[in-house]
């Protein structure tokens, strides 16, 4: 890890994560304090909503961090520096790891301090694996951007494959969710998600066969992150 | 000696026959060498090659030693680079633009990067996406010097530069050389490369067809260039039939120009006597009309 170049990224895509912090923390606040909403807290927060507004800042700041400088050019300016390209890639991943903990965490603490100040009624350990759920999804969808931005020099290369898979799932997840009410033959669609493996129905009747699944999208996390350090430590640069 | 930079067979071979091939070179530390090409030649990708951004198809290059693909981090240490084409990432001004890019690079803004600064007449305060042309090369220009590193990579510096800066440009290269830079520079302008090279070489599809060093930069000076002008057929005729070597002719104004060196003085006024002169000039055979011809004829 390379601390400056941690610190420019963080700069530089501040305003990003901030907002999508902010309005993912706004949203739940609001659904849990208010008595008539805290059953949608479930399906359509976790289930739909968190994977969709963080899906903005993985998109935006995934394709930031490598490919976007790459195509720009302005990477020519941090590899100047004797810093190995295996270092550049693990800050950016650093980076954006660290974000959705940091995003991810205050939703904990939202969510847990909302539900106290509403007595909504929610057992702390359900909405602690709740957020824990749709940070893996986050996680999983930061490393197939990562992946694509590590892989490619352009970024309409990058947001044509990685952003457009990240979209396509969330996509399938909202048509699968209609399974739910009653449109039994969109079950398979669940299937063709891997939104579908944060299993919040599980996590809220304190289930099981959650937590293997979460660990299904930490073994794409761990993966895709890896691919995409692999390919931009041994590609050729345009710059 | 250890050479700065020593490149053997380096090849980077793209698709359509384009790119570098076998380039052979050994630069000297404190040498200045400029590599000269049109449009496509290779200078870039040759840059590139020696920054470590792109990988060699086939041979390699070494920096101090150092092989410029496998210890590109290390090698980075030794390099100040100006690419051929600048971006800067998004921050607001020059300044921050600066600060991050020494804080990355682990120095602070010493009196020699204020003295880059002042030299180049950079504004500082200026929005870097609102930068012209000039103003973002300048700045790419302090980012290299500002490194003081032993090597400078510089493709294409003074493009977008006005005459002044180009002075400054100059003038500061002149000054490192002092130091012992080693600079290895490209450019589509032979003439500035004339004051500060040690050697210039000649790119064309991805080859290196020619080499001059100072000798013979020196021997191409004592050529004039000799525009004649005649009255009519017959004049035009005898003056294409000299023996001195003919650069360019224009038939229907009657005018040939000719390569005339200092011995040939008498020669010169002979065929001057059997024509009916209308027009004469002359001008010092430079790099450009040197390079000229080389296009022509390879
Ligand atoms: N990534 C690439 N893929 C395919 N061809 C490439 C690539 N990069 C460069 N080329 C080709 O290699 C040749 C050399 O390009 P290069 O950029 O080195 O030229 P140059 O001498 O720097 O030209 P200029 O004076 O225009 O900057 C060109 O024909 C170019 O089209
Ligand atoms: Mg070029």
């Amino acid at each position: 890890m390379s601390f400056p170049l941690l610190k420019q990224t963080f700069k530089a895509n501040f305003a990003v994560w901030s907002l999508v912090t902010l309005v993912m923390n706004a949203i739940l606040a609001q659904l849990i304090l208010m008595k008539q909403t805290a059953t949608m807290v479930g399906p359509m927060y976790y289930g739909m909503l968190a994977s969709t507004i963080i899906a903005l800042f993985v998109v935006i700041c995934g394709d930031k961090v490598l490919v976007g400088q790459v195509d720009q050019g302005s990477m020519a300016y941090i590899l100047t520096a004797p810093i190995k390209r295996t270092t550049v890639a693990l800050t950016q991943m650093g980076y954006l790891i660290g974000s959705l903990i940091v995003t991810f965490g205050l939703m904990v603490g939202t969510s847990l301090l909302a539900n106290n100040i509403a007595d909504a009624g929610f057992k702390s350990q359900v909405l602690i694996d709740l957020n824990l759920g749709a940070f893996m999804v986050a996680l999983a969808f930061a490393g197939i951007v990562f992946a694509a931005s590590g892989i490619f020099n352009l970024s309409k290369f990058a947001l044509g494959t990685g952003g457009l898979l990240v979209i396509l799932f969330i996509l399938l997840a909202i048509i699968g969710s209609f399974a739910d009410y009653g449109v039994k033959a969109l079950d398979t669609v669940q299937d063709l998600t891997i939104v579908s493996l944060f299993d919040y129905k599980n996590i809220m009747i304190e289930g099981s066969q959650w937590l293997p699944k979460l660990a299904v999208l930490g073994g794409i996390a761990v993966a895709t992150f890896g691919v995409g350090t692999a390919f931009f430590a041994k590609k050729d640069l345009p710059l | 000696m250890q050479a700065m930079i020593e490149m053997t067979k380096l090849t980077k071979a793209y698709k359509q026959e384009r790119g570098v091939f076998g380039m052979k070179l050994q630069i000297r530390p404190g040498e200045i060498v400029g590599i000269v090409g049109q449009n496509g030649a290779g200078k870039t990708t040759t840059m590139r090659m020696l920054m470590g951004f792109i990988k060699p198809t086939s041979g390699h290059s070494e920096i101090s030693g150092l092989d410029t693909w496998q210890s590109a981090a290390k090698t980075k240490a030794l390099i100040g680079y100006v690419p051929g084409e600048i971006a800067f990432p998004d921050t607001k001004s020059g300044a921050t633009f600066l600060k991050m890019q020494l804080e990355l690079l682990r120095r602070s803004q010493d009196v020699y990067v204020n003295e880059l600064i002042q030299r180049f007449k950079i504004d500082l305060t200026a929005d870097i996406k609102r930068m012209s042309k000039g103003m973002k090369q300048k700045t790419a220009l302090v980012c290299a010097f500002m490194t003081q590193a032993p090597l400078l990579l510089l493709d294409e510096p003074t493009t977008g530069l006005d005459p002044v800066m180009r002075e400054t440009f100059i003038d500061l290269l002149l000054q490192v050389k002092t130091k012992g830079t080693t600079v290895f520079l490209s450019s589509h302008m032979f003439n500035e490369l004339e004051r500060t090279c040690d050697r210039i070489l000649f790119l064309k599809n991805g080859q290196v067809i020619d080499q001059l060093d100072q000798k013979k930069v020196t021997a191409l000076h004592q050529y004039q260039r000799v525009m004649i002008q005649g009255t009519d057929e017959q004049d035009y005729n005898r003056l294409m039939q000299t023996n001195f070597e003919l650069v360019d002719s224009e038939p229907e104004r009657y005018t040939v120009t000719l390569l005339v060196n200092e011995k040939q003085t008498a020669p010169l006024l002979d065929l001057l006597q059997t024509i009916e002169l209308q027009n004469i000039s002359f001008s010092i055979q430079n790099l450009d009309n040197y390079f000229e011809k080389e296009l022509a004829t390879h």
